[in-house]
């Protein structure tokens, strides 16, 4: 029959180790008497416990400091060689409302700067615009050995600026205009060409040309 | 304890004599549990050997709290935990292969060395934390508030798995007896 004394279950490996008082091993003596599963119990401890270990001889004792204290020297030396990463790791560890703060306030300088100074490309002046112009008008010349200036090559305050001045020349011009030069709408381009001499046709077909091999 | 502190404080400082000392003062003990965990000297020789330098290079994290022997039995412990891991991947060998040594015995010795065979071999049945568990408790006779501070559980967990370990051992034991 299977015995539920917990306490008596408990202190059986200290009576078999006989290191209980004489009141406490009377009692267990007395218990085992009467309960048979205690005393199978207590024979399976005592055979454990006589379990013997096997000596691996003195000199295995007597070498053990030291091939102890070479494989941690090896330990240590092998861990100098390396750059130890925990240490550099170790510098940044903070607590983590410090981290929590320093990005808070990361996001907050960001956002003042982007509200605060909105980048806004300053508006081209009159004056500055003729200025670029005539440098565009030297540009789009067809001297070869001129420092020229293709249009793709402007950004956009440069194309600004060339809108502006464009805008101001055209209003001027546009008064001395003959009415008479205007085409009509429905007039026929070969009409105009017809007009051309050789040098202006070839200057054209170049031009056709090479917008061809542009694409 | 106190002899122990000064002793580790002094190895920590580079006192190979310190460092001696509480290698020999608890070789024996470790071993013999390693022993009695493993069931084969070279492996409790290696993990003997394996528990002290594992101690000695990560001294600085020693809380003190608890004993440096008890410090190396949570070390042993969980090195040994490793071996039952490592061995219960190795392939079985198949038992017609195996071939035992027999010696000329008397009919007592066959049938204590018979029972003993039988408690070793029912010992490794038992899950990992009862078998360290029984073994503490019976072999090294260590008290069961010990036992929790090696094993790192509460003192409720290892006097289950204590009485559930013996338990076991006592059913297994009484079922290969009966006739």
């Amino acid at each position: 029959m299977k015995c539920l004394d917990e306490t008596i279950k408990d202190l059986l490996p200290s009576y078999q180790h006989q290191v209980l008082d004489q009141a406490q091993e009377d009692r267990i003596r007395r218990h085992l008497e009467q309960c048979e599963d205690c005393r199978t119990e207590l024979s399976i401890l005592r055979m454990m416990s006589e379990e013997p270990v096997p000596d691996p001889g003195e000199a295995f004792w007597a070498t053990m400091p030291n091939r102890v204290y070479r494989q941690v020297e090896e330990f240590r030396n092998a861990k100098k060689g390396f750059f130890d990463l925990s240490l550099l790791w170790n510098r940044f560890i903070l607590p983590r409302w410090i981290w929590a703060a320093a990005a808070i306030s990361v996001v907050l300088v960001i956002s003042w700067i982007t509200f605060r100074f909105p980048q806004k490309a300053p508006e081209p002046s009159l004056s500055q615009s003729n200025e670029f112009a005539d440098e565009i008008m030297i540009a789009s010349s067809p001297d070869p050995d001129s420092d020229a200036v293709h249009l793709s090559e402007l950004d956009r305050q440069d194309l600004d600026m060339v809108d502006i001045w464009a805008g101001n020349e055209l209003t001027s011009i546009a008064k001395d205009v003959d009415p008479s030069v205007v085409l009509p709408p429905d007039a026929e381009i070969s009409e105009e060409l017809a007009d051309l001499n050789a040098g202006e046709m070839d200057r054209l077909s170049t031009m056709l040309s090479q917008q061809k091999e542009e694409g | 304890m106190d002899e122990d502190l000064e002793l580790i404080n002094r190895a920590q400082a580079g006192d190979r004599d310190a460092f001696d000392e509480l290698v020999l003062k608890y070789q024996k003990q470790i071993y013999s549990l390693l022993y009695r965990m493993l069931s084969d000297q070279d492996d409790a020789a290696d993990i003997l050997q394996k528990t002290f330098v594992k101690a000695f290079t990560g001294l600085g994290s020693f809380e003190r709290r608890s004993s440096f022997k008890t410090w190396l039995y949570q070390i042993a412990i969980n090195l040994a935990k490793n071996v039952y891991r490592d061995r219960s991947r190795v392939k079985l060998v198949p038992i017609d292969d195996v071939i035992i040594k027999r010696e000329p015995r008397t009919l007592d010795t066959i049938i204590q060395k018979e029972s003993r065979a039988l408690l070793r071999q029912a010992l490794t049945i038992l899950p990992d934390k009862q078998r360290m568990t029984v073994l503490l408790r019976v072999q090294e006779g260590k008290k069961f508030e010990e036992i929790a501070e090696i094993m790192q559980c509460s003192l409720g967990t290892a006097k289950a798995n204590y009485h559930h370990g013996v338990q076991k051992l006592k059913k297994i034991m009484r079922e290969q007896n009966k006739p």
